[in-house]
């Protein structure tokens, strides 16, 4: 059963959340969303998500351990052993 | 609108209070561009920057004194040592708040004291005080040792270190114990004239012209900012949380900007001080609603320490950049840089070019005095961190800043020194934000994130008041569009240091409810427009002084290091199309080929007096 660790920095406010998720068999990133969604979706502001109760993309920065982005064009990513969603945020 | 102005000479040691002419504060606000009006004036050509006759200007702004979101800030403004051009370096606390309470807009320095001082603000009194206790102290001491001497605890001093008092090119102004005003070497500045520092403490009541308006605006203000969802993220793990987001973004440098891709950065994150050594929030800066400050605590060991928690500029500095995974020696260096008063974004890239001039041979441990000064050895880089403080060994050449180190260590070592006009980078890639490289470029006092807090916008969003749509700001690596940016986000950042309130609240305020803000605090009607103009205004002046000290076209640039392609991470093989960039921008600003505001564009803002001297 493929896991995936899943870095959630920025999208829920203020929760800065690591956790595994499971799947039954291969998945794409859609299928991740969707998932998230349905576990933090009433946290999520409406800037950071779509009509379709998918990430905004121009604001949520999808991408794997070492930064390469990943999109919804890959239609299985079940070899990723990570994935982060990022809200990109200029220090100080 | 009515403001004062303190006048202090420490040649003489006399003061003088004068009023602010109007027009001043209508078109140029408080904080810097007060400043900059000021110290145009003031600063001629030729000046030397350490000589008594440079001037420091310290200026808060119309919407601090009352209880407006950040509104504790305040501004210091000099010619920099550093650089030799323009600076104004500004910081949060309590010092902004106090200045308003003593019934002041902006305090003058001039001259020289013939023996250490420092002075004393209460309400209208101004006393010189005998130093003798405080110099030489480091900064925390010294504050206690100033406010127990003159009996006002409920005060604040912004003052210097004992780096500032080697006059070392890094040094800053501190206050509220850990709140620094860090760029440039002001406290350099402060240091030649003999002065250790300003308490000042008042009870005047501060006015704002439309009362009614004032409170409600304050009130549905401080709730866009808490409802904002960047709000928790930086109060929960303060400016920290960029660290963690580095692998996504590419932003924080590494290696001495090399790399990307680093396995370090999730354990000098904002969520591991979180885990680990955060103990409480300190007291929040005045009026904040954001509380990003840190009170972190190592309770054993040789980093052992308790204090303000490193920032995220702190933890690219000695960390990332360094190849320093080591959280403790990054917290205790950043105390180390609190408490003797130096900038720690430009003494932490000393360090890393250091390990790099080490790495490649050209100095060695003979040159160290026996530091092994390998990528990510924590205690060399402390080791190190002293001898800069301390101005000993080559200590002292590190702090003298990179364009002038590179000079005397020589052997190709500018090659890889990173700063723009002599001011060391931030700790933002403009390979990972192309927004950065003419912001970078351009800012008036060199390599600075803060002129153009670019950062808010670049890979976001674009600021339709100035009309700059959000596509040329939502793809961080976008061919066009982010000269237009970088020159909206500088006004309106300009704008905000005129104001003057902390760069977070540009998050969830805009221009028009910066408008709105000025105009109830000053009576004065304002538009987004008029506050974008004002900053236009103040960049342009800023701009002039520093014509006026040798700066043209050929000064705005990046350095080869930043226009070379990073190796790993999301902005590997990246690099800013910066003569693009600039061509946009220079036609944005109205500036003429050779780095000179054009005389329409000057006359346009109201600045017809500089004229005369940059077209003579």
């Amino acid at each position: 059963m493929p896991k995936l660790t899943v870095h959630l920095y920025g999208p829920v406010p203020a929760k800065f959340m690591d956790l595994d998720l499971e799947f039954d068999g291969a998945f794409n990133l859609e299928m991740v969303e969707r998932r998230l969604f349905e576990m933090y979706g009433d946290m999520i502001p409406k800037d950071y998500r779509t009509e379709d109760d998918l990430f905004n993309h121009q604001l949520v920065i999808s991408g794997d351990a070492k930064g390469k982005r990943v999109g919804y064009d890959e239609k299985d990513i079940s070899h990723l052993d990570a994935i982060w969603f990022v809200v990109p945020v200029g220090g100080g | 609108m009515q403001a004062k102005l303190l006048r202090i000479n420490l040649t003489n040691q006399t003061a003088k209070i004068e009023d602010i002419p109007e027009d001043y504060l209508r078109d140029y606000l408080g904080g810097a561009g007060l400043a900059a009006r000021y110290l145009w004036d003031e600063i001629p050509a030729g000046t030397d920057p350490m000589g008594p006759e440079n001037k420091i200007m310290f200026s808060t702004g119309p919407l601090n004194g009352g209880s407006f979101p950040t509104s504790g800030r305040y501004n210091v403004s000099c010619l920099s040592p550093l650089t030799g051009i323009w600076l104004d370096a500004s910081s949060s606390g309590r010092y902004g708040y106090y200045m308003r309470r003593a019934g002041l807009m902006a305090i003058i320095v001039e001259g020289k004291a013939e023996k250490p001082v420092y002075v004393v603000v209460n309400n209208d009194q101004v006393e010189f005080k005998d130093a003798a206790n405080a110099w030489g102290q480091t900064t925390i001491a010294a504050i206690k040792t100033m406010q127990e001497e003159s009996g006002l605890p409920k005060s604040s001093v912004a003052l210097i270190g004992p780096a500032g008092e080697k006059q070392m090119k890094l040094a800053c102004v501190m206050n509220d114990d850990d709140r620094a005003a860090g760029r440039g070497g002001a406290g350099a500045v402060m240091g030649a004239k003999n002065l250790k520092g300003i308490l000042v403490t008042g009870d005047q009541a501060v006015d704002f012209a439309k009362a009614d308006a004032w409170k409600e605006i304050v009130k549905d203000f401080v709730g866009k900012i808490k409802e904002n969802p960047l709000t928790p993220a930086l109060h929960g793990h303060g400016t920290a949380v960029g660290m963690a987001m580095a692998t996504q973004t590419g932003d924080a440098p590494t290696k001495n900007w090399t790399m990307g891709g680093w396995d370090g950065y999730m354990a000098i994150s904002g969520p591991a001080m979180t885990q680990t050594i955060l103990r409480k929030h300190p007291p929040a800066c005045y009026a904040c609603p954001i509380q990003c400050g840190r009170f972190v605590e190592i309770e054993e060991g040789p980093y052992k320490m308790k204090g303000g928690g490193p920032e995220y500029e702190t933890l690219g500095s000695f960390g990332s950049n360094c190849l320093n995974d080591n959280l403790a020696s990054i917290a205790f260096a950043n105390e180390v840089c609190n408490e003797y008063g130096v900038d720690v974004i430009s003494t932490g890239s000393m360090i890393s070019w250091a390990m790099e001039c080490y790495d490649k041979g050209i100095i060695t441990k003979e040159d160290t005095d026996g530091i092994e000064l390998t990528w990510g050895n924590h205690e060399a880089i402390i080791a190190l961190l002293y001898k800069i403080v301390n101005q000993e060994g080559i200590g002292k050449v590190l702090g003298q800043g990179a364009r002038r180190a590179a000079e005397i260590i020589g052997k190709g070592s500018d090659a890889f020194t990173v700063h723009v006009k002599g001011l060391e980078a931030p700790m933002h890639d403009p390979r990972a934000f192309f927004g950065f490289g003419p912001t970078y470029a351009t800012s008036p006092r060199g390599a600075c994130h803060c002129h153009g807090y670019v950062g808010g916008w670049d890979g976001r969003r674009g600021m339709p008041e100035a009309g700059v749509p959000d596509e040329y700001a939502q793809d961080p690596h976008g061919l066009s569009g982010k000269g237009i940016l970088s020159k909206a986000v500088q006004d309106y950042c300009t704008a905000i240091h005129s104001s003057i309130i902390c760069l977070f609240t540009t998050y969830a305020l805009g221009p028009t409810e910066l408008a709105q803000a000025l105009s109830a605090a000053t009576g004065f009607d304002y538009t987004a427009q008029d506050v974008l103009k004002i900053g236009e205004r103040v960049f342009n002046l800023q701009r002039a002084f520093n014509n006026r000290f040798g700066i043209t076209r050929a000064d705005d640039n990046l350095p080869v290091r930043l226009m070379t392609p990073i190796v790993g991470g999301p902005a590997e093989g990246f690099v800013p199309n910066l003569e693009e960039q600039l061509a946009e921008y220079y036609e944005a600003r109205g500036w003429e080929a050779d780095g000179r505001p054009s005389q329409a564009k000057l006359r346009e803002l109201g600045l017809e007096f500089v004229i005369g001297e940059l077209y003579a």
